[in-house]
């Protein structure tokens, strides 16, 4: 083989530059064309845009302020999901909930990915030795459900907002580490790669300007999916009593709370229920679409 | 493709829906197990409540399902009846003489311990000398502060030598702090481990966290025992007991919160009363911001019985002051602050010198008190306006006495007991030598004082003078934020009768339950 072989021209960076744009557009398009895909930007927009208005004081009332005149009230104009037995206005509560839910889970998702990718690009790309050994604490990690692991690390450190996502994120590390380090194997092996090796360029290089945009699809599928895990996660230490203290809103909290009104005050258990499954149903959504829309074949079709 | 998401969404909605639905189902905060519901086997009562047997030891016990269990299988010398009227129980008859400074006590005759031995002046001797022990740790030996000697008179009767007349002697006899133990067991040490009583029913077995198994005594003095086995099973929420009753797995529940025991399906016969108990939120005043009597002041004047009681308990209660029942309970509830006074409280802050507020963090635990994270809540807004910060730490229910014993904490949310004897109450707390003294985190010479000057008062008239300066000093200093008495609720499940739900919270009248 010579440098002439067409096969073996590489691209200069400014063709890899408009390469990853395009490929960046062309995602935002397929993601738009699969159905679930469109649901999922939706709904994960609806999400998004709520936590925003409630970071911002766009709430309609104050999450905070208890009203003995309005307790336990059902849905009505005023209060369109009704109030709680502290006479809090529940939709108020909710959106700032939600705003907790994804700061919780945003950071947890961070944490596992930053040290998951970060573990699983050196288990795939350094030597075997270094590989066996991230991957055999990979597999204790695995042996112990994500939610354990996060009970036990809260039960250790404390209820509190940072320690939730801290306990959350520990949890998921080793997913990301499984799911990077098999395209980065592939990668370290495929024909561009050794080529720029054989050309000199360095570690570096090779992996952050060829190796890491590549698996940028498959990431960004399990970041979504991780976030939908990790807004349940949120809810069910919260549900335990183990999310962050009040007044910090918190949707598990919530639904805690009203489990003894749900008989009589089915509005309190409704509005964080519904809150917690649009929230999880949109990043999975998100998720399969973008996994269609990463996928060569289904691209393809 | 599109049929396939169809099915994938409608799956997935179906299969987060059930999850949320599971969630509800779970039991609440602070448990990290999920409840323990299993079907009762023929024969075995299975009461359910929130919290679970801490100690086995009676002389230790400060939680309230430790006295509800172990009240089954010790008894006293005295006990209170529904009418918290003192009335015999290991003693039949009791006289004072020498001025009010002898008690003697005659004991009943063929009583048995669940060890086989007979029941003397012995025992009453041994007990009432280990509650005195200070490395018992009793947590009631304050009640005896008064008693210099403990005389047997014979094999059926005893005589307390008193230091002074003492009016609240009787009453503070009937606390389960103060049981009747074996002297076998005392010697042998084994209290901790294998209670030992005269009660109506006998130890069984203790799976701590979990449950804790009483058995019929064969050889009870008072008659026959009708259940032959009663289970305390703990439910880390009260919704899931009133699942438990409906399921028909639980025969007693025992619960706190209106917004279940008053929803429960009309089958099921609710008692309910108006207990013997207050909350409190405890302040620890000798360090910290609470150690200013000005911030404390502040938050007295701050804080809103009236919306508390509504929150937390929907009103089902009333607001109390420092001695919440009885001839000597608190008018007006606080000598400060009756009803809230937002601009009392901000010149409190001025004058201690935090005009913009200050920070403290507050312990509850919901295993307890499933009330007391409503409390909290709703606490914690009311003292934000006027820019008291309260953080609020919830503990399960082991870890929270610890701390509670420890006096390891700000401020505490607690359900403590009450009685109608204001001596009774707080001595313990807040008289010289006070056992409890630690938890109370307060002590004042005025206060010691007060509480002695009113046990040794001679006539009813000036013992209410006194006491009324008691509650006055305890609510103007605001050493605790007294905040309300609630509703105990009793839960009987199907077929269940002859149980009834008294002040003082005891199960005893579950020797005489039947259940159809």
């Amino acid at each position: 083989m010579t440098l002439a072989d067409p096969e073996l021209v590489l691209p200069t960076e400014a063709e890899e530059e408009s390469d990853v744009t395009a490929r960046r557009q062309g995602l935002l398009s397929a993601l738009w064309r699969s159905p679930n895909g469109r649901a999922g930007l939706i709904l994960v927009g609806l999400v998004v845009i709520a936590a925003i208005a409630a970071a911002f004081g766009g709430t309609p009332y104050s999450p905070t302020f208890q009203n003995p005149a309005t307790v336990l009230k059902s849905p009505s104009l005023a209060h369109p999901f009704g109030t709680d037995q502290f006479g809090r206005d529940i939709v108020s509560l909710v959106l700032d909930g939600l705003g907790v839910s994804l700061e919780i889970a945003g950071l947890a998702v961070l944490i596992a990915g930053v040290v998951g990718t970060v573990a699983g690009v050196i288990a795939g790309f350094l030597g075997r030795y270094v590989s066996a050994v991230i991957m055999r604490i990979t597999d204790m990690m695995f042996a112990i459900p994500a939610i354990l692991l996060g009970l036990a690390v809260v039960a250790a450190l404390g209820a509190g907002w940072l320690n939730s996502a801290l306990a959350i994120g520990i949890g998921y590390i080793p997913i990301f580490v499984r799911v990077v380090r098999g395209p980065v194997l592939a990668l370290r092996e495929s024909g561009y790669v050794r080529a720029g090796r054989v050309l000199g360029f360095s570690q570096g290089r090779l992996l952050f300007r060829h190796i890491l945009p590549n698996i940028a699809g498959v990431l960004s599928v399990q970041v979504s999916l991780a976030l939908a895990w990790s807004v349940l996660a949120e809810a069910s230490l919260s549900f335990l009593g183990l999310g962050p203290p009040p007044p910090t809103a918190s949707l598990g909290e919530m639904v805690a709370q009203s489990g003894s009104l749900a008989s009589t005050a089915w509005w309190t258990l409704a509005a964080p229920s519904l809150a917690i499954v649009v929230a999880v149903i949109g990043f999975n959504l998100l998720g399969d679409g973008l996994r269609d829309a990463v996928d060569p074949r289904t691209r393809r079709r | 493709m599109g049929q396939k998401n169809l099915v994938r969404g409608v799956t997935a909605i179906v299969a987060i829906g059930g999850l949320a639905g599971a969630l509800s189902a779970l039991p609440a905060s602070g448990a990290a197990r999920p409840a323990t519901v299993r079907h009762a086997k023929s024969g075995n009562f299975v009461v359910a409540n929130t919290s679970s047997v801490q100690k086995l030891d009676p002389d230790v016990i400060t939680n309230f399902l430790d006295f509800q269990a172990l009240g089954l299988i010790y008894d006293q010398l005295v006990q209170f009846n529904q009418k918290l009227q003192v009335v015999p129980d290991l003693a039949t008859s009791w006289t004072f003489s020498n001025g009010g400074k002898v008690l003697t006590f005659q004991l009943r005759k063929g009583v048995k311990f669940d060890d086989g031995t007979t029941f003397n002046s012995a025992d009453v001797v041994a007990s009432l000398k280990r509650v005195q022990a200070p490395k018992t740790g009793d947590a009631s030996a304050s009640f005896l502060s008064t008693v210099t000697a403990v005389v047997p008179e014979g094999p059926n009767a005893v005589k307390l030598v008193l230091s002074r007349p003492d009016s609240s002697i009787l009453s503070g006899l009937t606390s389960q702090n103060l049981s009747m133990l074996s002297t076998k067991a005392i010697a042998a040490g084994t209290l901790a481990k294998k209670p030992d009583g005269t009660g109506p029913f006998a130890f069984s077995s203790w799976s701590p966290g979990n449950s804790f198994v009483v058995k019929a005594n064969g050889s009870y003095w008072g008659g026959k025992v009708t259940l032959p086995t009663v289970k305390f099973e703990t439910i880390p929420s009260e919704q899931s007991i009133a699942s438990a009753l409906e399921a028909n797995s639980v025969q007693l529940g025992l619960l706190t919160q209106p917004q279940v025991a008053n929803h429960l399906p009309s089958s099921f016969k609710v008692d309910k009363v108006l207990d013997l108990s207050y909350r409190a939120l405890m302040l620890q005043d000798k360090t910290g911001p609470l150690a200013n009597v000005n911030n404390r002041r502040a938050i007295a004047c701050a804080v809103n019985r009236k919306q508390v009681l509504g929150d937390a308990v929907f009103g089902q209660g009333q607001v109390v002051g420092p001695v919440p029942v009885g001839q000597f309970a608190t008018k007006p509830v606080s000598a400060l602050c009756p009803t809230p006074d937002l601009t009392k409280a901000k010149a409190a802050l001025q004058a201690a010198g935090d005009p913009s507020g200050f920070s403290f963090t507050a312990i509850t635990s919901t295993d307890l008190d499933p009330t007391s994270a409503a409390q909290a809540i709703a606490v914690q807004s009311q003292l934000a306006q006027v820019g008291i910060k309260m953080s609020i730490q919830n503990l399960a229910g082991d870890a929270y006495i610890q701390d509670w014993l420890k006096g390891n904490f700000q401020a505490a949310f607690a359900e403590n007991g009450a009685d109608p004897n204001p001596y009774t109450m707080y001595f313990r707390y807040f008289g010289t030598g006070a056992n409890l003294g630690v938890p109370a985190g307060y002590s004042s010479s005025a206060l010691q004082k007060l509480l002695v000057q009113g046990d040794a008062a001679t006539s009813t008239a000036s013992q209410q003078r006194v006491f009324n300066s008691l509650s006055s000093n305890l609510t103007s200093n605001a050493v605790w934020i007294w905040l309300f008495d609630s509703f105990d609720y009793a839960a009987l499940g199907k077929g269940v009768q002859g149980f009834t739900i008294t002040p003082t919270r005891s199960l005893q009248s579950l020797r005489s339950t039947t259940v159809s």
